[in-house]
């Protein structure tokens, strides 16, 4: 039941090619679902901030939270 | 957005005969306008039962407050939060909200990869089971939605992992699936956390013969 896609050509950096191949390898998908996986996360964050929500990174031991300002 | 609709089966609970599904990959206004018209009624005509044979409220169905209407304009357009139907003869017979960025993997051998998280999944009315006996119209809901679940959790690339919080009512049926319990959440109401293991999964969307 796969969705219709559309191909596009994405221009990258060595930087941003190797850092993307590092997430390529480390979470096991590949280069497509890396950058789609991105993408979701980004339009959540967006979404969340446009509705007055704040993101934070919190310490797993301390629970020390830090504000991650977007701009 | 178009939603596209492959074919499934279910069978009727009652006579066993089998009938053709389909399976939506996306929420559309006609399954919101069933959950309004149809869903509703026969669940408040349920509860109604509840209430005049006593039950105790802890056997009351505990998806009975799910709003799906209010459910999926939270989520309407959000790309992380893919929805799906199954129909039959025209009617909405059950609703799944999937979520697939904000949830990772607990299992030792696939800790921290991605998986889909089912947020919410709910058979129609008259496919539940009840305390009060009532029998449901058709078996296979409810696993048609968490089979599409995994179907989706492959075409990410998740190598078909699924989790999911269930509600106490549908804690053995989870297990009965295989899926390996992980206990009460206490970040999630006490609800059971399960996750299906990867040897489970062929056997579950009927890939290994």
């Amino acid at each position: 039941m796969a969705s219709a896609k559309k191909t596009m050509t994405l221009n990258l950096t060595d930087a941003e090619m190797s850092a993307l191949e590092a997430l390529s390898d480390k979470k096991d998908l590949n280069k497509t679902s890396i950058l789609r996986q991105a993408l979701r996360l980004y339009q959540v964050i967006e979404a969340r901030l446009e509705k007055g929500d704040k993101l934070y990174f919190e310490d797993d031991k301390t629970k020390e939270k830090a504000e991650v300002v977007m701009l | 957005m178009t939603a596209e609709v492959s074919k499934a089966y279910l069978r009727e609970a009652t006579t066993g005969l089998v009938k053709e599904a389909e399976v939506w990959d996306s929420i559309v206004e006609q399954h919101l306008v069933d959950w309004e018209t149809e869903w509703k009624p026969y669940r408040d005509m349920i509860l109604q039962a509840h209430r005049a044979a006593g039950v105790s409220l802890l056997k009351w169905p505990q998806s009975r407050h799910w709003d799906w209407r209010n459910k999926y304009q939270c989520v309407q357009g959000m790309l992380s939060t893919p929805s799906f139907a199954v129909m039959c003869s025209g009617m909405t017979e059950g609703l799944m909200l999937l979520d697939l960025s904000l949830h990772r993997c607990q299992l030792p051998e696939q800790k921290g990869k991605h998986l889909v998280y089912v947020d919410f999944l709910e058979v129609a009315p008259w496919n539940w089971k009840t305390s009060i006996g009532h029998s449901p119209r058709y078996a296979g809901v409810g696993s048609l939605l968490l089979r599409a679940a995994i179907e989706r959790s492959l075409e990410e690339g998740f190598k078909g992992r699924v989790g999911l919080h269930a509600l106490p009512q549908a804690n053995s049926w989870y297990g009965k699936l295989g899926m390996i319990d992980f206990g009460p959440d206490s970040s999630k109401s006490n609800l059971h956390y399960f996750e299906m293991p990867l040897d489970k999964i062929d056997s579950f969307i009927g890939k290994d013969g």
